[in-house]
């Protein structure tokens, strides 16, 4: 465990998003509900002109619901509508204007760099030709966590189970400690061809952790 | 004697006796025990089987004893059961002063917690009072050579008679106690090594029962041997895209059916779900050796694990490691709860496509090709795929189908078996006081209860399925269902084409039916779940998948969903509330109870709907009852009338 990690913590608003989860040539494509590493880096590479910037993100419960949106892909080919195809996505609660979250940059020249453009717009997830995906990050606060469980407003350390999606190598850089792992892949690029992904282990939701207070859906109780 | 097996099931033989009856014919049974039979007087033969020493177990406390010196090469054995049936047991009596003396209470049959009466009214009939049934009884004990005879031999009787005759200790049927003791006693004996002075477990000698076993959860004498009693749920990785996707379900069956064959005595006992397994520590066998075709099979398990000295092992783990916590002395005993959720994952990294369906694995290089559909999936999921084509009738079907899924909470089952079990203190002994029932429900042990409950459930899962397909099949011609889809080895699911739109009607009455049958008393507050999911043929099945195994609410336990529109939960007497509302002669119109629930999105208030309700005479009283008796919001009602529609055409026509 660390001794300590610098955090900067932002707000996320967004309309839509289609966070896909990694099922293809389906004609239904259901939605997950937190923010997977590699798509909080992705879309932050984006925006800063490829810069490397570790975040992870969680959606606030409750901000948001799920709709369905039918789309019929063309083929470039022909031109012609093969399967109407049946994404969900999540959009904002009834009577909310946004779905809100939270993401976590791990703190670093990079990341610091993107501070003073903040609030920014990103785009995230899928559809975004289909207009999905806008979302606009605004600066809660620089926040550390450390060991223990120190005041307010440091963020303690906890074992709990995980509730988002992060590839291994990033892990002790959270200062997360894989106790008993749901294992998954993400995608990652390739670094012997960056038009090309490649799938890295990763820790899933579910998985025992001991981790910042705020990575964690429920403390574990137990021995 | 030598060449025949001991076998501990033989250890509660007395418990089906008439020992008033046969004491009139000269034969007296003391005890558990059958030694101060005059076989040769009463022309009876005495069996000479090592099993004939499993009754001493009651009397066998110490391996130096006298009564292990009586038992000579079979006090080990004898030593094990003792240890084996105060494991299996209901109750605790040693932790448990008595409040009322049980000798001058009445007896009774076995009474399951979750039913209103005793399941045999006839039980004593089982008994064994003559002479003759006695004597054959001895002849099966001298000549059984395999303890699964045992309860097939006296499944009847067994099944009828419960481990304790006084109320309000009746409540574990003698089949599963005797059985329980026969799996823990060959688990132990496989375990143990045997030494001159003693026996050895983990490389913990000893020679005396409470050595190995430890004492009461709030004292300090530690107990040598550690036991573990493992729950194991067995989730799917898959994600079910294609019908055949459904074979899943078939493989885990197959995986968990081969565990409980390789281990059967381990294997406490199986659900469609989830694995209930018995180990101890240093015993050569660990959890991690039951699991491990289930993790190697890809299968995602969330396992609970109660390690600790083999007095405090009981199922409801929760309970006993809060009681464990707030007792003193714990730094000197040994009682751990753990959770993990375990899957595995060979590869840091890969190149190329990942497999589509359970995402945790390369691609296989060729795509598995389907309707001009490709798809990339690994070896593990082709082969399921290729297992055999299961769904030939959902997937020819144009119309739209209903998915039925029963569930068992087993989580919840261990919290309410205690209440159950308080309701039933109280009942059978109607002058006891609180202190004294608590005192009851702290001495209780559910793990006998609840393997009779598993049973229970088992059958019933198996009657609500066979129910609900004849039932369908069996309605006149334009409405009957032509098909009905079953998965071998797991009934909980079943699918079938909407005809009608009385099918869910037909599901939800049934599954309340069987559930007042099989556990009236758990109607209120139910572990066992029903939930409905209805769709276009064509739905995403994963989608039906998810809704199904959603977390239900144990006071609602139907759920109803129905594809892209809504879903809602019901109790019982909601349900019925609501039928009966619904077969009023002049129910309320469509329109009036969309204009409800498009307010009630609206405003956000209950008191708003109320008066909106109210506004409209002919709804008035039929919704008061719904709104204030049953508490059924407004768009619930509407989602039920929806699935009506059926009623009101007819109704029209």
């Amino acid at each position: 465990m660390p001794a300590e990690i610098k955090l900067v913590h932002l707000n996320l608003q967004a309309e839509s998003l289609v966070l896909g989860d990694r099922i293809k040539r389906q004609t239904f494509r259901p939605c997950i509900d937190t923010l997977p590493s590699s798509t909080v880096a992705g879309a932050l590479a984006e925006y800063s002109g490829g810069r490397t910037i570790l975040g992870i993100g969680f959606l606030r419960q409750g901000s948001y619901s799920r709709a369905l949106f039918v789309h019929s892909p063309r083929s470039q080919l022909t031109g012609v509508s093969v399967l109407p195809l049946t994404v969900e996505c999540l959009i904002p609660r009834h009577g909310a204007r946004f779905i809100e979250g939270d993401i976590y940059l791990l703190h670093s020249s990079d990341a610091a760099a993107l501070v003073p453009h903040l609030p920014l717009t990103i785009h995230m997830g899928a559809l975004r030709y289909k207009g999905f995906g806008r979302c606009t990050l605004t600066l809660n606060q620089l926040t550390r966590c450390a060991p223990g469980r120190p005041s307010n407003p440091t963020i303690p350390f906890v074992r709990g189970f995980f509730r988002g999606r992060i590839r291994e190598p990033e892990l002790a850089a959270f200062g997360i400690t894989v106790v008993s792992p749901r294992y998954g892949y993400l995608a990652e690029p390739d670094p012997n061809n960056p038009r090309k992904v490649r799938y890295r282990r990763a820790i899933m939701e579910g998985s025992l952790v001991e981790a910042p207070q705020v990575f964690v859906s429920e403390e574990y109780r137990y021995d | 004697m030598s060449d025949k097996p001991y076998i501990a099931e033989f250890h509660d033989l007395a418990k089906l006796l008439d020992k008033d009856a046969l004491g009139t014919l000269g034969i007296k049974v003391r005890g558990q025990r059958f030694d101060e039979i005059d076989y040769g007087a009463l022309s009876l033969s005495k069996p000479s089987c090592p099993s004939w020493y499993a009754p001493y177990c009651e009397d066998l406390k110490s391996l130096d004893s006298k009564v292990a010196r009586d038992c000579g090469k079979w006090a080990a054995d004898v030593f094990l059961t003792r240890i084996a049936d105060r494991l299996a047991a209901s109750f605790r009596l040693a932790e448990f002063e008595e409040p009322l003396d049980k000798r001058t209470r009445t007896i009774a049959g076995w009474r399951k917690i979750w039913k209103d009466q005793v399941e045999s009214p006839e039980w004593q009939v089982r008994l064994i009072s003559s002479k003759e049934a006695f004597s054959s009884l001895l002849g099966f004990w001298d000549r059984c050579a395999n303890p699964d005879d045992v309860s097939d031999y006296l499944k009847r009787p067994l099944s009828a008679i419960p481990e304790d005759k006084a109320p309000p200790y009746n409540i574990t049927s003698l089949y599963s106690h005797l059985r329980l003791v026969g799996m823990i006693y060959r688990v132990l004996r496989s375990a143990v090594k045997t030494l001159p002075a003693g026996l050895s477990l983990g490389g913990e000698d000893v020679s005396q029962a409470t050595q190995a076993m430890g004492g009461r959860v709030d004292e300090s004498v530690r107990g040598n041997w550690i036991g573990t009693l493992t729950l194991v749920d067995v989730g799917i990785r898959q994600h079910l895209s294609r019908l055949r996707d459904l074979n899943v379900f078939v493989k885990r069956e197959h995986v968990m059916r081969q565990i409980e064959a390789t281990f059967p005595d381990h294997v406490l006992y199986r659900t469609p779900e989830s694995l209930l397994l018995f180990t101890v520590l240093g015993g050569g066998v660990e959890p991690s050796n039951l699991t491990a075709p289930l993790l190697q099979e890809g299968f995602p398990l969330d396992v609970q694990h109660l390690e600790a000295e083999l007095g405090l092992l009981v199922s409801d783990f929760e309970r006993q490691w809060l009681k464990f916590r707030a007792s003193k002395g714990v730094a000197s005993r040994h009682l751990f709860l753990r959770q993990r959720p375990l899957n595995e994952a060979a590869q840091d990294v890969f190149h190329g496509k990942i497999c589509e369906v359970c995402q945790m694995a390369p691609s296989l290089p060729q795509p598995w090709l389907k309707d001009q559909i490709e798809e990339w999936l690994c070896e593990g999921c082709t082969g399921i795929r290729q297992l055999h084509e299961p769904a030939i009738d959902i997937s020819d079907w144009q119309g739209a189908t209903l998915w039925v899924k029963v569930s068992l909470d087993r989580r919840h089952l261990t919290l309410q078996l205690p209440s159950l079990f308080e309701y039933y203190v109280k009942e059978s002994l109607p002058g006891v006081n609180p202190d004294e029932a608590h005192r009851f429900v702290e001495a209780f042990r559910p793990l006998a209860a609840e393997t009779d409950f598993i049973r229970d459930y088992q059958a019933f899962v198996q009657e609500f399925q066979s129910q609900l397909c004849a039932q369908l099949k069996g309605l006149p011609t334009e409405t009957a269902i032509p098909w009905s889809y079953v998965l071998r080895g797991y009934p909980e699911l079943t699918v079938l084409p909407i005809v009608s739109n009385r099918e869910f009607l037909i599901a939800c009455e049934t599954f309340i039916r069987n559930l007042h049958t099989f556990f009236p008393r758990c109607c209120g507050d139910s572990p066992i779940t029903l939930a409905l999911s209805l769709s276009p043929g064509k739905y995403p099945y994963q989608e039906h998948w998810r809704f199904l195994t959603r977390k239900p609410d144990p006071k609602r336990p139907i759920s109803i969903q129905r594809a892209f529109d809504f879903d809602i939960a019901l109790s019982s007497p909601q349900f019925r509330a609501l039928r009966d509302f619904l077969d009023n002669a002049s129910p309320p119109t469509s329109a009036s109870l969309h204009h409800l629930a498009a307010l009630e999105g609206d405003l956000d208030s209950p008191t708003a709907i109320l008066f909106e309700a109210f506004k409209n005479q002919r709804m008035r009283p039929a919704l008061r009852p719904l709104l204030f008796q049953h508490g059924v919001s407004i768009e619930t009602i509407l989602g039920f009338y929806k699935l009506t529609v059926w009623q009101e055409v007819s109704r029209a026509g």
